[in-house]
């Protein structure tokens, strides 16, 4: 086996290590997180599902990152229709603006907001938490709705104007449906960015806890294996989730070609 | 299904791109049902020309009318155009018959008229049975026909298209250019047709306006464009020929030149002068047999003249031979098929 090989077997294997870890003890019937688990069962999915504090914590999570997900693809898709049209160097200056937040670490947006939020006295807010969601999300929507866009052939819109549509008609007709599948892979991104995310909902959620939040706080004082059947759960969820949006970001540049 | 046309005009139509200008006072008038062709070399401001026509971008000055109403301020959907644009830019989602019918659904046109009037576009370009297909399922002369049966079917009065032949390869390219002056021919809508290729231009127009930086050089209908070319871009750009500076040609001719150039197309030149031709003695060079013609060079000889080289093509012809190369040889040139060029 050559060097290269070996290293991407290790890689890989690093990555999944948490994964392979995870799902067997899920499947345990132990009183404590063990690994291997010694006892086998479906003890700790029944525990979570039938948990009212878990249950409202995950629906929560949920509608948060509904929400996040949906307002952060629309206000990117017009973020990206926006950029679009404007001259070369604006639209490189306002790109790196809208990409920036991406490369901030989270606690410092976490921070940020938090202090917004306490001047606006919008602290433990679902909503507050569901725009600093958004805006957290809106970096990856313009990226890959924006690597779609700029693949379409702008005299497709044109051709719609001449034909005698009015602008929006012509973009609903003639942009819109080449990067569909982009905007829906996006949306998925952004709605697990959302449904993930842990730093700021920390700072923002006291009372009313997100899944990542409730996690968290259930981690500090004990470690019980209902934990690991949340975590095989959404790996699952979210694996699935993820593959349908990359297929979706191919078949975007196939059907742009 | 013959359409109606209206005139256009270009009244100083000046675009400004910084301090680059794209158009430079373009005034051109076009009558109804005219095919003229803009022609000119890349970045001569003929895609400017169109898409100003065309509603996609603002004139610095001046104002475009069509039908005699002026259209500047009118947004592209309301101006009543046929496009057909270089990379065809068809709707890749939708149906062959969904392109089409895709200004007639914009017009509100009622289904049994829409279905009625795709299917007349459709046979117009020959693509009766393909309404089902989808673009990438078309070659690239189908994609062609299906961009100019979208243009048309909403019979709009005036007919634009940029380089719409430029995509394809060139036994398509001739077809197409027979197509569409067919189609012309039926249809009767004003076209303005772009291309920078100057025998697409003479093949297709009823008259060509030639456009070099933004400026217009000359318009004309073909034959005289090429038999009288204004400016010795003009001569240079269409068709090929010979330019003689004013000293040399009046050395050559003994007669005087109302401008800086003289041109002699180079099927003008013959080996057997007549009295009162100019007569041009040199060395045959590069004589190349193209079967029912002869092309070669002829390096004039002596004084101010010496050294420059003059393309000849002259039909061949059996009994009369052509010198070989190396040879000295006169050739003649009626004093009518000189044209005195501007700059
Ligand atoms: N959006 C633009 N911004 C700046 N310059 C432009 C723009 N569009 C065209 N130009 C310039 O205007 C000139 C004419 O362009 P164009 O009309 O496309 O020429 P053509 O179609 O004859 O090749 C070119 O020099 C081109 O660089
Ligand atoms: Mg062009």
């Amino acid at each position: 086996m050559r060097l290269s090989t070996i290293l991407f077997a290790m890689g890989v294997l690093l990555l999944f290590f948490p994964i392979l870890v995870v799902v067997p003890m899920s499947f345990s019937a132990d009183r404590f997180l063990g690994f291997p688990p010694r006892t086998w069962g479906l003890t700790w999915y029944r525990a979570y599902f039938s948990d009212p504090v878990w249950m409202a914590a995950t629906f929560r999570s949920l509608r948060i990152a509904l929400f996040a997900s949906t307002i952060a693809t629309l206000a990117g898709l017009l973020s990206v229709i926006g950029l679009g049209r404007m001259g070369p160097r604006w639209r490189a200056g306002l790109t790196g603006l809208f990409i920036a937040p991406a490369i901030v670490p989270n606690v410092i947006i976490a921070l940020g907001v938090f202090i917004l939020a306490l001047t606006f006295g919008a602290t433990d807010s679902v909503v507050t938490l569901t725009l600093a969601h958004a805006a957290l999300a809106l970096p990856f929507v313009v990226m890959i709705v924006g690597a779609a866009y700029r693949q379409v052939d702008p005299n497709l819109e044109r051709a719609a104007r001449v034909c005698g549509a009015g602008p929006v008609r012509a973009f609903m007709a003639a942009t819109l449906p080449p990067i569909l599948p982009a905007v829906v892979a996006a949306a998925i991104f952004a709605f697990f960015i959302s449904f993930d995310e842990l730093v700021v909902a920390l700072f923002l959620m006291g009372g009313a806890e997100t899944l990542p939040v409730r996690i968290w706080n259930d981690l500090r004082f004990e470690i019980n294996p209902t934990i690991a059947a949340i975590s095989a759960f959404f790996v699952v969820i979210t694996t699935i989730a993820m593959a349908i949006a990359e297929l979706l970001r191919l078949r975007t540049q196939k059907r742009l070609r | 299904m013959l359409q109606h046309n209206a005139p256009l005009s270009f009244q100083a139509v000046t675009k400004r791109y910084g301090d680059a200008s794209a158009l430079e006072g373009l005034t051109l008038d076009v009558k109804a049902g005219e095919f003229l062709t803009l022609l000119g070399p890349s970045g001569s401001g003929k895609t400017t020309a169109l898409n100003i026509l065309a509603g996609f971008t603002q004139a610095s000055e001046g104002e475009v009318y069509i039908d005699d109403r002026p259209v500047g301020a009118l947004p592209p959907e309301r101006r009543n155009v046929g496009m057909v644009f270089q990379n065809f830019a068809l709707f890749p989602h939708m149906s062959v018959f969904d392109n089409v019918a895709f200004p007639l659904r914009m017009r509100k046109a009622t289904r049994a008229l829409t279905r009625e009037k795709v299917g007349a576009a459709l046979e117009t370009v020959h693509l009766s049975g393909m309404a089902d297909r989808k673009p990438a399922a078309l070659s690239g002369g189908q994609r062609q026909r299906v961009a100019l049966a979208r243009a048309i079917v909403a019979a709009p009065p005036v007919l634009l298209m940029d380089e719409c032949l430029s995509a394809l390869d060139l036994k398509l390219r001739e077809e197409m250019r027979d197509e569409i002056r067919r189609i012309h021919g039926t249809l009767g809508t004003t076209v303005i047709f772009v291309t920078h290729d100057q025998s697409e231009a003479l093949s297709l127009s009823d008259r060509v306006a030639l456009l070099n930086d933004g400026r217009l050089c000359q318009v004309d209908h073909p034959q005289a464009i090429y038999d009288r070319p204004a400016t010795r871009f003009v001569a240079d750009f269409i068709g090929r020929t010979n330019i003689i500076a004013r000293e040399a040609f009046e050395h050559l001719s003994g007669q005087p030149l109302g401008g800086p150039y003289a041109s002699i197309r180079p099927e003008r030149l013959h080996f057997t002068p007549q009295p009162g031709d100019i007569r041009l003695t040199g060395t045959i060079e590069d004589l190349t047999f193209l079967g029912a013609s002869i092309e070669g060079r002829l390096r004039l000889s002596g004084g101010q003249t010496g050294g420059q080289v003059l393309r000849f093509a002259v039909p061949r012809s059996i009994n009369a031979a052509c010198p070989d190369p190396g040879q000295e040889a006169v050739m003649g040139c009626a004093p009518a098929d000189i044209v005195t060029l501007n700059d």
